[in-house]
């Protein structure tokens, strides 16, 4: 898809003796959003928006490396030698020999003759990726103006990694005005370089605002972007937060643990796999990080206060480093584990800031890779209407938690989680992990309709992967049984089953559900999940599992009734 | 040379004589004169009757063969094979009758046209044949029939039929036509040719239909080429050409129309799209093996799976395209050597396949192959492969002195083929070929020097020695240095050939003497983009320029003026500014005036900038001209010189900086680096620091340039004593350049003031140090053994160094740790009270 972006001005800073402008232009084809105030603390925004442009433009997928002319100059020998077979005479050898040398002497002469052009060609191709590198490839950050804070998201190039950086308001000195909504801001790698000249010395006005600094350039009264926004892109924002509102491991760090981790992946490097990162949590003791394949031993000043020891490995851990600038102004980290080869969420704390950093389960493995983490979270059949009331209670009061918005929109508390769900799937929502609330954030610039919501419900009431459809049709054939079905002291349920797959083998899976409903942990005794367990979405077991639990739970579930 | 005629053979279907020939006998011992011979018999290898008339001179006995012939049909005979096809043309079969259309149309007798008419409203599979017989014939009386056909919606009919009428001429019919044919265009295409004049072929015109094709989906471009073709204005035609030439044939919706495209050439016989395409089908063919698709049949409508360009196709049309060249020798003969030239100018070196045993290199090309060694019985066809090799291991070196080309005798008669071959082919074969045969001919001489400049040049660029020795011998004999052809030399010197260059230079340094003296003629060499040139030209005028001041000035003026308009081609001004720098600045300073120069920076081309750059630098008074602001602007101009001259007019406005030196940090934050050097320069030597102030230095510290940094840096040090050590150190520690945070670590441990509430400041550019990812062991030894030995100064101290000492105490690596500890020690030893969370004496840690 193309996504058009348009600017009256350019987001620039301009910097006097005693006070700095911070003026962020918006995208103007999305709804009028401003804010406007001053920084109380210019320096804590200036390393986090520098770490949040590490993410944007970190791309750590793997590109084998262009070989061609090696693979020439290997020819060339070969070439040689056979001629060189060919030369009887010692005369004639000597004779190529001379001529090789000389070869070679007017080659240097030649590189040292075209210096110069070759030094102005990059400098040529340096100015090529500062002023227009940008425009085609770079996604300018979704930008949030909250009644509480102001956030800023963005996807690194190689759609693996995501980040939201939230400012709440007490980072101002002052919040002179502002209104709440989504748009795009025009972050280039020249603004980027001037945001590096804030000083807590000159007191900073900070402006989001579509005229940004309003130049007029060249006749044109407003700067065009177009990306070519692969649809991958979009349908990753979109499974972050369902990954969020998944139930995970969480534990806490101190900011000079995950120094010690970004630290020794920075002196050191392995071409042998595997190149995992491995959490290890014993209840009550210190967790330890082990980084593979040399099992360098990390232990964490914190301990781990979970009910049940585990291990989990994820991969990936080179894009830990973009954190780099925030380890010296962060306080604490709280790290949110999805499971094996699954996502990872890093939430820092960094006082009125909070910086978000999720991580797919692997670099090479985008968002949309292969997990599927919808299938994850749990869902109610909604009606269209009951999406859009939901979604009329969340723009109403911007944020809020699923229990606050129940009430709002007046539906059962598992009505309103699963419409939640689905408004965070389609871009029109958000959950914000740090605050554990949902705010509105409308990613795409068309406005929400009833139609929209219809064709929603349609979609998902349609089984969408092999997987889905496959435990569809075991739930409709009755070929799931519930063996046992307990509630867990933590809340939600733990369930054990039996199922008959399409291929007439029979299963037992096993489920954990948290109290909102999200999959905690998952078994099977299938092939799929014993090769691929959930790395690559639960299997159809699991699901036809949990379609039997949700039809369950919807005969319990009330409207009105918060527990 | 008037050619001697062929032998024309009569045939009479009652007679007793039924055959009867006319030729031309040479006279014994007198050149150029021939009998008239008319034998006449039963059959043709008993022509008995001989008849003798003349002699005759060459000139005359065309004529009289012509009278011949048309005094034996009055006598009922028919030209030999008409009679037979006429009455294969009432063949109950369409395949027979198809077949003697075409012949019909080869052997071009009116006699054939009522016949092919009276055939014409039964025909259906053989229309499209008799309707290519009527166009070849070129009889105006089946123009209504033919104007019916070409309204058909059936490509092949409507084709065969518009052709026939153009071969015909009948403008008025391909008018109407036309209008059909625009319809059929795509609506960009249609609106491009409303406003382009079609009989102007320029590059950018073609250019902009190509772009235009380009854009259009494989669907239709093929109806559009088509489309085109059919148009035929010389301008669509070049851009069919052009677009063919990048097109796959093995598309479905494209191969129908390039085979259109090609039986239309075949028909108009335009050999230049002919030997294009056959060329492109030869090479393709080679490469692919051509698709399946679902595509539906002009012919019934229907949708059927069908093979486009596969190989049966494929080799069906290399056969073609030598079938056809083969009719032409035989029944055209002048038109044979030119299609033929344009087939060999064709193909490239890139289509000699990998050498195999047996085999030539191009034994895959079959119609190269056919028409280099035709004539030669050293190869064997295998027809199934279509490929050419050895007939045995002595057939493998030529023979000397015999000829191998096919119908080597009708490129005799059209030499100018040659001339093509020679100076557009890039395979060595042909112009071997071609070479040997020119050489040879009578009339070498007269054709080489008939032949335009372009095509002599053109033989220059051969990649054959022989060839371009013909065409230097040519031009040599061309030019006369005592009064040289100016356009010519003009020519070569522009010329994109080296070799071309070379002689364009050698001439121009034997008529030195001349173009010298003439500013005009210095001025048009000069236009040339090639440096060489320009450098010749410069060294060879300089010392005549040096001694005549009115050459100069009438050069000065001459260039100022042109300099003053827009470029005719990028870098048309290069070589004039050159002269200008090198020989005219005296002059051109004199000439032209502050103003004007900075009208050239403005908007000029860039040599015009770059001489404008370098003369306003010789003009000191400039700067009250100018004024600062604009001085300013021209030190960030893209022109290197005029930012020379800027920075020279800056340090003549010394003055002006020192009273207001904030103009500088903006030059220091240039993005050209020469500026930046030449405002450090100002700053150094022209500024005191004192006039810059603590604000003015920190605005370099501040920079993200390092070079601006090390400026700053180099400030500071020089003239610490004079600023405010604390306010300083307060904004250094806030940069987030890892250099200039330990150049800031180097300062604070050196100047940091006393006291707890200067070192609490600084507790978050002490972790950055600590925390730094890439860390210098020197900047975090500095801080921790500052901390330590703040903290030992006062408790209140000691509590802001515990806390981040404990921090590096964690960290994983022997030194720091082992620091960090001791440090702590050290404090909880002199402050117990301190809560350092380290314990002594065997407490646990």
């Amino acid at each position: 898809m193309i996504l058009q972006m348009e600017y009256a001005g350019r987001s620039a800073i301009v910097n006097g003796l005693s006070e700095g402008r911070v003026a962020f232009a918006t995208n103007r084809l999305r709804e009028a959003t401003f804010l406007q105030g001053t920084l109380a603390q210019p320096l804590l925004f200036r390393e986090a928006l520098a770490a949040l442009y590490q993410v944007v433009v970190s791309d750590h997928k793997y590109r084998p490396r262009d070989r061609l002319a090696f693979w020439a100059w290997l020819e060339e020998q070969d070439r040689k030698f056979v001629a060189s077979l060919n030369l009887r005479s010692e005369l004639a050898r000597q004779r190529m020999a001379y001529l090789d040398a000389r070869q070679a002497e007017l080659n240097a002469a030649r590189n040292e003759r075209m210096r110069p052009y070759h030094r102005a060609r990059m400098d040529y191709f340096n100015y090529l990726y500062e002023n227009q590198f940008e425009l085609q490839l770079l996604l300018d950050p979704v930008i949030t103006v909250h009644p509480d804070e102001v956030s800023f998201e963005a996807f690194s190039r190689d759609e693996s990694t995501y980040a939201r950086l939230a400012a709440r308001f007490d980072l101002f000195e002052k919040v002179d005005a502002f209104e709440c909504g989504t748009t795009n801001i025009d972050f280039s790698t020249h603004l980027h370089n001037e945001l590096e000249r804030m000083r807590s010395y000159r007191r900073t006005r900070f402006d989001i605002a579509p005229g940004g600094f309003g130049v007029q350039m060249e006749g044109t009264t407003h700067r065009e972007k177009k990306i070519d926004l692969p649809e991958s892109w979009v349908m990753g924002f979109l499974q972050v937060h369902s990954t969020m509102t998944l139930g995970m491991t969480r534990f806490s760090m101190a900011a000079v643990d995950l120094f010690n981790i970004c630290r020794y992946l920075r002196r050191y490097k392995t071409r042998k796999s595997p190149r995992a990162l491995r959490y290890e949590l014993e209840p009550g003791k210190r967790i330890r990080v082990i980084l593979e394949p040399w099992n360098h031993v990390v232990e964490l000043t914190t301990t781990y206060d979970g009910a049940k020891a585990q291990t989990i490995r994820t991969w990936g851990r080179n894009r830990l480093q973009v954190l780099g600038r925030l380890l010296p102004i962060c306080r604490r980290i709280d790290v949110y584990l999805a499971g094996f080869g699954l996502p990872s969420i890093y939430v820092l704390d960094l006082g009125p800031l909070t910086f978000t950093l999720a991580l797919s389960g692997w670099t090479d493995n985008d968002w949309t890779g292969g997990a599927k983490f919808d299938l994850l979270t749990r869902r109610l059949n909604v009606s269209a209407s009951e999406l859009t009331q939901t979604y009329d209670a969340l723009k109403r009061t911007r944020v809020g938690t699923e229990g606050f918005l129940a009430q709002m929109s007046g539906l059962g508390l598992e009505k309103a989680r699963s419409a939640l769900s689905y408004l965070c799937q389609i871009g029109r929502a958000m959950f914000d992990l740090g605050g554990n609330v949902y705010r509105q954030r409308d990613l795409f610039r068309e406005p929400f309709t009833t139609q929209e919501a219809a064709a929603l419900v349609k979609a998902a009431r349609k089984p969408a992967t092999p997987q889905e459809r496959a435990a569809q049709t075991i739930f409709e054939k009755g070929d799931i049984k519930i063996i046992a079905r307990r509630p867990v002291e933590s809340g939600g349920y733990k369930l054990s089953g039996s199922a008959k797959g399409l291929d007439g083998q029979r299963v037992r899976p096993q489920l954990h559900v948290d109290q909102e409903g999200h999959l905690v942990e998952a078994l099977c005794t299938c092939k799929f999940y014993q090769e691929k367990q959930l790395t690559q979405g639960p299997c159809e077991h699991i699901l036809a599992l949990r379609l039997a639990h949700m039809e369950r739970l919807a005969a319990e579930d009330a409207p009105g009734d918060l527990n | 040379m008037i050619p001697i005629p062929l032998p024309v053979r009569l045939y009479h279907p009652q007679g007793v004589d039924r055959v009867a020939e006319v030729s031309a006998d040479a006279v014994p011992g007198q050149a150029n004169t021939y009998w008239l011979r008319i034998r006449r018999g039963p059959r043709r290898r008993l022509l008995g009757k001989d008849e003798r008339k003349g002699p005759f001179p060459i000139e005359e006995i065309h004529e009289e063969m012509r009278l011949a012939v048309e005094q034996l049909k009055t006598e009922g005979y028919f030209k030999a094979g008409l009679h037979a096809q006429l009455l294969d043309l009432k063949s109950p079969q369409a395949r027979v009758r198809a077949r003697a259309a075409g012949r019909l149309g080869w052997i071009r007798q009116r006699e054939a046209v009522d016949s092919l008419l009276a055939r014409l409203p039964q025909a259906v599979d053989d229309t499209c044949s008799l309707l290519d017989a009527l166009g070849a014939v070129g009889d105006a009386k089946a123009i209504p029939e033919l104007r019916t056909f070409a309204q058909r919606k059936l490509l092949s009919r409507r084709r065969s039929a518009v052709e026939a009428l153009r071969c015909l001429n009948d403008t008025e019919g391909l008018a109407q036509i036309r209008q059909q044919a625009l319809e059929r265009l795509p609506g960009n295409l249609r609106q491009a040719l409303e406003t382009l004049d079609e009989d102007n072929s320029e590059p950018e015109t073609v250019q902009s239909l190509l772009d235009g094709l380009s854009q259009l989906p494989n669907q239709d471009l093929g109806l559009a080429l088509d489309t085109l073709y059919e148009l035929a204005t010389p301008l669509l035609v070049q851009v069919t050409r052009q677009a063919l030439g990048q097109v796959q044939f093995d598309q479905a919706h494209v191969w129908r129309y390039v085979k259109s495209i090609y039986k239309r050439a075949l028909l108009r016989h335009d050999p230049v799209t002919f030997g294009l395409l056959s060329y492109t089908i030869d090479q393709q063919a080679r490469h692919s093996t051509g698709t399946l698709a679902l595509v539906k049949s002009g012919y019934d409508g229907k949708q059927r799976q069908t093979g486009i360009f596969r190989q049966k196709t494929q080799m069906y049309m290399r056969r073609l395209s030598w079938r056809y060249l083969r009719l032409l020798a035989q029944h055209r003969p002048e038109q044979y050597p030119h299609a033929a030239a344009e087939v060999l100018v064709a193909y490239r070196p890139e289509d000699a396949g990998p050498a195999q045993l047996g085999e030539d290199p191009y034994s895959t090309c079959y119609l190269l192959h056919r028409i280099l060694w035709g004539g030669s019985e050293r190869f064997v066809l295998d027809e199934r492969r279509l490929r050419f090799r050895y007939r045995s291991a002595r057939h493998t070196v030529p023979p000397t002195g015999r000829v191998e080309a096919a119908y080597a005798e009708w490129w005799d008669l059209e030499p100018w083929a040659y001339l093509r071959v020679l100076g557009g082919a890039r395979i060595l074969e042909a112009h071997h070929f071609a070479v040997r045969a020119f050489q040879a001919h009578p009339n070498y001489l007269s054709i080489l020097g008939a032949a335009s400049h372009a095509q002599i040049l053109a033989l220059l660029r051969a990649p054959y020695q022989p060839t371009v020795e013909i065409g230097l011998d040519e031009l040599d004999r061309r030019f006369n240095p005592d009064q040289p052809d100016w356009e010519l030399l003009t020519l070569l010197l522009g010329d994109e050939n080296a070799r071309t260059r070379t002689l364009g230079r050698r001439w121009l340094r034997q008529t030195m003497q001349l173009w010298t003296l003439s500013a005009h003629e210095i001025l048009a060499f000069l236009q040339a983009p090639y440096s060489e040139n320009h450098d010749l030209i410069i060294s060879l005028a300089r010392d005549t320029l040096a001694v005549q001041p009115e050459l100069r000035q009438e050069l000065a003026r001459l260039i100022l003026d042109r300099l003053g308009k827009p470029e005719v081609t990028a870098g048309s001004h290069t070589g004039m500014v050159l002269l200008a720098h090198t020989c005219l600045l005296g002059d051109l300073n004199a000439l032209a005036s502050v103003s004007a120069l900075l009208a050239l920076i403005t908007s000029g081309s860039p040599s015009a900038q770059m001489l404008a750059g370098e003369l306003l630098g010789y003009r000191p008074e400039a700067v009250q001209e100018l004024g600062l602001e604009r001085l300013l602007l021209l030190a960030e101009h893209e022109i290197a010189a005029v930012r020379a001259a800027s920075h020279h007019l800056l340090r003549a406005a010394a003055e002006w900086l020192q009273r207001d030196p904030s103009c500088l940090f903006i030059l220091v934050e240039s993005e050209w680096a020469d500026t930046r050097q030449a405002a450090f320069d100002l700053l150094r030597t022209k500024i005191d620091a004192q006039q810059l102030g603590l604000d003015g230095l920190v605005g370099l510290l501040d920079s993200n340039r390092l070079d601006v940094q090390e400026m700053g840096r180099e400030l500071v040090i020089q003239h610490f004593a004079s600023w405010p050590t604390a306010e300083l150190l307060d904004r250094l520690v806030q940069h987030p350049h890892p250099r200039m945070r330990r150049f800031a670590v180097e300062l604070v441990s050196e100047h940091l003031a006393p006291g707890a509430e200067a070192l609490g400041k600084l507790h978050r550019f002490f972790r950055s140090a600590i925390f730094d990812l890439w860390p210098s062991r020197r900047e975090k030894r500095l801080v921790v053994e500052l901390l330590i030995a703040r903290g030992l100064q006062e408790p209140a101290q000691a509590e802001t160094a515990c806390v981040l000492l404990h921090e590096v105490v964690y960290f994983q690596g022997r030194a720091d740790f082992e620091r960090a500890l001791e440090g702590l020690v050290r404090l909880k030893l002199a402050y117990p009270e301190v809560a350092a969370r380290v314990a002594l004496q065997g407490e646990v840690v």
